[in-house]
């Protein structure tokens, strides 16, 4: 039974690009599909998914008071008011990254397990240290989140790479931050170029554009995906769909070639 | 900024910003995944235009050397060599 269980880290290697925003996000959206879901922060010593969820306040224990056995599992794992079948266990704020081990994770995801969430999100830190490997240990599958950046997409690139020395093939890729005017004035690169820059073992599974709601609401402390108008929020929910097997089409990306380069495409594509 | 459209509608302003991001990006991509560094690519660049400089006449400076990535997962290197002919016989090291 608890093979079913989805559990999936959300990395990017460089900071900033929204990995935790799409963590509260996702985890949302599935849960307003029915799933239950938990989230975990294993950005041990800069915790903020308790923000981006608007939980803040309710934090008693944390991660490290579960693994040193202060706590357990259910005494430190947060509800969601909004959103019942939702749970979130928060990171400690005092210690660093090296607080938990890898095994320690593991245990950590098992114990999930038997509590019968059927979906574990996994907030990964920035970077590709310790941190990372630890919040990769127990996931079985991975989501890259990228901005349409360089830096951002350079970094992906490595951390696609670690995630197969990890054992974490075939990553899933979310294209974060899109702005669609500039894509369409050739001034930023697309979703599709991302995809040609990383290579086909990435399987595209969201499109985020640029949305000032995220900010509006994550200052609010409600994740996007309960707002129904926002259209960061409904790419978010399209994402939910995607992971739970549903074949939804992507929002317009504004993906048009200049009529040349539609000309070569036509010429070129196999 | 409608100036710029403006140029680029006259194809007056170089690739575009975007077309610029995806070039530079599949460069250090493929870089950082052969683990072979631009030092190194730089050097055989250099020696190959002493050995081709033996035979033909080019342009040293427009000598290009550079990875691909083959459909295999493999790298290729590329050297982008433009002859201007064939060098005088007696430039010619004896066959």
């Amino acid at each position: 039974m608890s093979d079913d269980v989805r559990v999936i880290v959300i990395t990017s290697g460089k900071g900033g690009v929204g990995k935790t925003t799409t963590t509260a996000n996702v985890g949302m959206a599935l849960a307003a599909q029915g799933e239950k879901v938990a989230l975990m922060d294993a950005d041990i010593g800069l915790r903020n998914l308790d923000l981006a969820l608007g939980l803040e306040n309710r934090i008693v224990y944390d991660v490290i008071d579960v693994v040193e056995g202060r706590a357990r599992l259910k005494q430190a794992l947060i509800r969601d008011k909004r959103m019942q079948n939702l749970a979130m266990l928060p990171a400690a704020q005092t210690r660093d990254k090296s607080a938990v081990s890898a095994t320690q994770m593991k245990q950590v995801v098992e114990d999930l397990k038997a509590e019968g969430f059927t979906f574990i999100l996994i907030d990964c830190p920035a970077g590709i240290e310790q941190g990372f490997k630890n919040a990769t240990a127990g996931a079985t599958e991975a989501i890259v989140v990228t901005n349409p950046e360089m830096a951002s997409v350079r970094d992906a690139d490595r951390i696609i790479g670690l995630l197969e020395a990890e054992g974490l093939r075939d990553p899933m890729l979310i294209v974060n931050r899109l702005r669609i005017k500039m894509v369409e004035s050739q001034d930023m690169l697309s979703v599709g170029d991302v995809q040609e820059v990383l290579g086909n073992s990435v399987k595209l599974l969201g499109v985020v554009p640029d949305d000032n709601t995220i900010i509006t609401s994550t200052n609010r402390g409600e994740p996007v995906a309960l707002l129904k108008e926002s259209i960061a929020g409904q790419a978010y929910r399209n994402v939910a769909r995607r992971l739970l097997g549903e074949q939804v089409p992507f929002l317009d990306l504004g993906e048009r070639d200049s009529l040349f380069g539609r000309i070569k495409k036509l010429f070129t594509s196999k | 900024m409608s100036n710029t459209w403006f140029n680029r509608l006259l194809g007056r302003s170089g690739p575009t910003p975007r077309a610029c991001a995806k070039e530079r990006l599949l460069g250090v991509v493929i870089e950082d995944r052969s683990a072979i560094p631009a030092s190194v690519l730089e050097l055989v660049r250099l020696e190959i235009v002493e050995v081709v400089k033996k035979y033909l006449i080019i342009d040293e400076q427009a000598v290009d050397v550079k990875l691909e990535k083959d459909d295999d997962g493999t790298y290729a290197l590329v050297s982008h060599v433009v002859s201007r002919g064939v060098r005088k016989k007696e430039g010619m090291p004896a066959l």
